[in-house]
C-alpha cells in the first residue's frame, strides 16, 4: 500500500485571512478517509490543491508522487472530484454529461457508467435540472465517478439532502468503496455518514489537521475521565479539561486501558465514560479555539 | 438475525455487530450450522462500509462463534469453542445485570424478581 497524497506544512491565504496554516496530511491507498471540520477550516481548499486546482502559498504536496498543480492529463485523469456546487453545466442531460467525461479523458467504459446509473437510479436522459436535490447530486457523483478515478475526492457529497436520500447515497457509495480500488477522501458535516463510510478520520481546524486517526481505534480508546483537580493523568493523552469546583472533567484519547483502569482502582480517577465522534471533534475545535484566545 | 447500528454510539460499529451477533447466538435466535448474510449483503443492509463488517466477521471467527466454510460463506460454529462459549455467557451476563439493574430500579426484591425468572423459566420448558 502506498500513499496517494502527502502535505506538509502547506500554506494558503486568501486575502489577509489563512485558509490552510501548515497543513500536514498523509493518506494511504485503498482508505476511505472523513474529513471533519467547521466551515472555513480549510477542507475545501485542502481539497482542491489536492486536485491541483489551487496552489500551496509555501509548502509541499504531492499527489501520486508528483505536485498535482503540475498535473498532466493523463494524472488529472486518475482523480474524481465531486465539488460542493452544483454541476456546471446544468442544461446537460447525464448522458450528456458523460460524453464530455469521454471526450475529455477518454476510454470511458460503457458498462461501468450502466452500472452506476442502475445503483443510484439515475436517468440518462433527463436534464440536471429538472431532477429533485437528491438526483443532482447523484447525477453529479456518476459524472464524477465516470471515468474509475483512483482517487475520489467528495466534498459534503449529502449536503443539502433529507435523512432518507442521505441514507441511499450512503448504500449506495459503499459497494464502491471496496479495499485497495478506490482511496477516498471526503467532507462532511453529517457525524454518521462518516460513520458509516470512513475508516479513518481527520478534523481540520483553523487550517491544520489536528486529529488523524482510525476511527475504531479513536473511539475505542477515547474517554471522559472525572478526577480531583490537579491529578497528573498519565493513562493518555489529555485532549481538554473541563475545571469544576473541586474535581475536573478530562477528555482523553489514546488511551491505556491498563493504566486507566488502575488509575480507577487507586480512587485517582472517580468515574469514566465513552466519547461519540460528535464529542470528540467538538472537544478538539474548541481546545484549539480557546488555546488562540489565551 | 436483525442488527440495530448505532453510528452515533460511543461504541465502535464493528463492536456493535460482534456484540450483537454474540448476542444472538448466545440466546439462540441464531444455532449451529445457520448462515449468516455475506459481509457484502450486511453491509449494505446496515448501510456501514465492507471493511467494517469485514473486521467484525474476522473477530467472531478468531474467537470461534462464526465459522468460514470455503466457497460456502460464514455460519455459527457447529461446536462452539470454548472462547466462543465464554463470550456468550458473558454476553449473557450482560443482560442479566441489565434486568438486575432495571428489576430494583422498580423496587423489586431479589426474591420477587427470582420467581419471575422461575415462572418464566417452566413456560419455556
Amino acid at each position: 500500500m502506498g500513499e496517494i497524497v502527502r502535505l506538509d506544512d502547506v500554506r494558503k491565504a486568501f486575502g489577509r485571512r489563512d485558509a490552510l496554516d501548515g497543513l500536514d496530511l498523509s493518506v494511504q491507498q485503498g482508505k476511505v478517509v472523513g474529513l471533519l471540520g467547521l466551515n472555513g477550516s480549510g477542507k475545501t481548499t485542502t481539497m482542491r490543491i489536492v486536485a491541483g486546482l489551487a496552489r500551496p502559498d509555501t509548502g509541499r504536496s504531492r499527489v501520486f508522487d508528483v505536485d498535482p498543480w503540475s498535473f498532466t492529463a493523463a494524472q488529472r485523469k486518475r482523480i474524481g472530484y465531486l465539488t460542493e456546487r452544483d454541476y456546471p453545466f446544468p442544461e446537460q442531460t447525464l448522458d450528456e454529461a458523460v460524453a464530455l467525461v469521454d471526450a475529455l479523458h477518454g476510454g470511458i467504459d460503457r458498462d461501468y457508467v450502466a452500472h452506476l446509473k442502475e445503483l443510484l437510479g439515475v436517468r440518462g436522459d433527463i436534464h440536471y435540472t429538472a431532477f429533485s436535490r437528491g438526483n443532482q447530486r447523484r447525477f453529479h457523483l456518476i459524472v464524477t465517478l465516470a471515468h474509475q478515478p483512483e482517487l475520489l475526492l467528495l466534498d459534503d457529497p449529502a449536503q443539502g439532502l433529507d435523512v432518507a436520500v442521505r441514507h441511499d447515497l450512503v448504500q449506495g457509495l459503499l459497494p464502491l468503496l471496496e479495499r485497495g480500488k478506490t482511496t477516498v477522501l471526503f467532507s462532511s458535516h453529517a457525524f454518521n455518514d462518516v460513520e458509516r463510510l470512513a475508516e479513518e478520520v481527520v478534523i481540520v481546524h483553523q487550517g491544520r489537521v489536528v486529529l488523524h486517526s482510525a476511527l475504531d481505534e479513536l473511539k475505542e480508546r477515547a474517554r471522559q475521565v472525572l478526577v480531583p483537580t490537579g491529578t497528573v493523568l498519565d493513562c493518555g493523552r489529555v485532549v481538554r479539561r473541563h475545571a469544576g469546583e473541586r474535581d475536573e472533567r478530562c477528555t482523553l484519547v489514546d488511551v491505556d486501558p491498563e493504566r486507566l483502569a488502575e488509575l480507577k482502582r487507586v480512587g485517582s480517577v472517580l468515574d469514566d465514560r465513552g466519547l461519540t465522534l460528535e464529542e470528540l471533534f467538538l472537544e478538539f475545535v474548541q481546545r484549539r479555539r480557546e488555546a488562540r484566545v489565551s | 438475525m436483525l442488527l440495530r447500528i448505532e453510528p452515533g454510539s460511543h461504541v465502535p460499529i464493528y463492536r456493535q455487530i460482534v456484540e450483537q451477533v454474540r448476542s444472538a447466538v448466545a440466546t439462540g435466535r441464531i444455532g449451529p450450522e445457520d448462515k449468516l448474510p455475506g459481509v457484502r449483503e450486511l453491509a449494505v443492509e446496515v448501510a456501514v462500509n465492507l471493511q467494517t463488517v469485514a473486521k467484525a466477521y474476522n473477530e467472531l471467527v478468531r474467537e470461534g462463534t462464526l465459522e468460514v466454510r470455503r466457497g460456502m460463506g460464514t455460519f455459527v460454529a457447529r461446536k462452539s469453542s470454548k472462547g466462543a462459549g465464554e463470550a456468550a455467557r458473558a454476553a449473557l451476563e450482560e443482560h442479566v445485570r441489565k434486568l438486575v439493574r432495571d428489576a430494583r430500579a422498580l423496587g423489586m426484591t431479589r426474591k420477587e424478581l427470582g420467581d419471575v425468572v422461575v415462572e418464566l423459566w417452566k413456560d419455556e420448558v
